[in-house]
């Protein structure tokens, strides 16, 4: 990673997650980009100075989502959630076998709040320890492992609730 | 860890995140690239910035005006600084007070006293201006 030319290797190693993350703030794909843009460029210019630079990176994704965020809420708010709803599940790839366990899935994992989704993404797909996730989201890892117990009980009833209904 | 939770784990990990576009990657590298000329601007602007200090500080010290000088007239030390001999020939506090007590008039009598001692005369003064501006007023 030190070495300037191979930014590519590293990104395309992290994208998929990073743009998940991006997607807290900025739900459609291409503000997520943005964001995820935005994100990386300011973790490259600052690689060196990172002691753990992939929880780095995710503070970064975090920061430039909370500026888009910013800038967005009282520009196009109303449009903002108009799109919100098109671009429900494209969140994740979904093939045709098994989809409606995995959309009802990602739909439960839209219900969390915030706070608790970004913890479950940070954790399940970003595999950061709850300290790393405590960093990145300015808590203590702690109140980060709750989080995450916290939104895998809610998951769990909802997707009960899913299927027996 | 219950059951549960890595059942929900294994549930949430079967779901595959969707990557970014081709365009994202070649923005990316547009904006890597011009990461350089970026920095040529930061540096353009330290130099702005240390020019524009070096000329306060140049403007600072041609307009920095010299430190008043005290006058005094000639031969007499500068106003503020008494020298321990003159503080000797100064009459006491006890002999202004015994003047007071007599009258003012003698109290003023010991001051005009006091100043024609240690200031020269007023003539001599007003001459020495006199012909300075003499000086400086020949051509």
């Amino acid at each position: 990673m030190d070495d300037g030319t191979n930014w590519k290797s590293w990104i395309e190693s992290h994208a998929a997650v990073l743009l998940l993350y991006a997607r807290q703030w900025s739900p459609l794909q291409s503000d997520a980009e943005d964001v995820l843009q935005e994100a990386f460029l300011r973790f490259w210019k600052n690689r060196h100075d990172a002691q753990d630079p992939k929880a780095y990176m995710f503070a970064c994704v975090r920061s430039a989502g909370v500026d888009f965020l910013r800038a967005r809420r009282s520009r196009d708010r109303f449009e903002q959630q108009a799109r919100l709803d098109r671009s429900n599940l494209e969140w994740f790839r979904l093939s045709d076998e098994g989809d409606e366990t995995r959309i009802a899935v990602a739909a439960a994992l839209r219900r969390l709040p915030s706070e608790q989704q970004e913890t479950v993404i940070l954790k399940i797909w970003g595999n950061l320890t709850f300290e790393q996730i405590g960093r990145t989201m300015q808590v203590s890892p702690h109140t980060a492992a709750s989080r995450y117990r916290y939104a895998l009980l809610s998951l769990k009833k909802w997707l009960l609730q899913d299927q027996l209904s | 860890m219950n059951n549960f939770q890595t059942d929900i784990e294994a549930q949430l990990r079967r779901l595959e995140p969707v990557p970014p576009s081709p365009r994202f990657y070649q923005m990316l590298d547009d904006r890597l690239n011009e990461a350089p000329i970026a920095g040529n601007r930061l540096a353009v602007r330290v130099a702005e910035v240390a020019t524009a200090l070096a000329l306060c500080m140049v403007i600072t010290a041609v307009c920095r005006v010299p430190p008043r000088q005290a006058f005094a007239p000639n031969g007499m030390p500068p106003s503020g600084t008494v020298s321990a001999q003159q503080l000797q020939g100064l009459p006491t506090d006890l002999a202004y007070r015994r003047r007071a007590a007599t009258s003012l008039d003698d109290l003023n009598g010991l001051f005009d006293e006091r100043a024609r001692v240690s200031l020269p005369a007023l003539d001599d003064v007003a001459a020495r201006r006199q012909s300075l501006f003499d000086e400086l007023l020949m051509p």
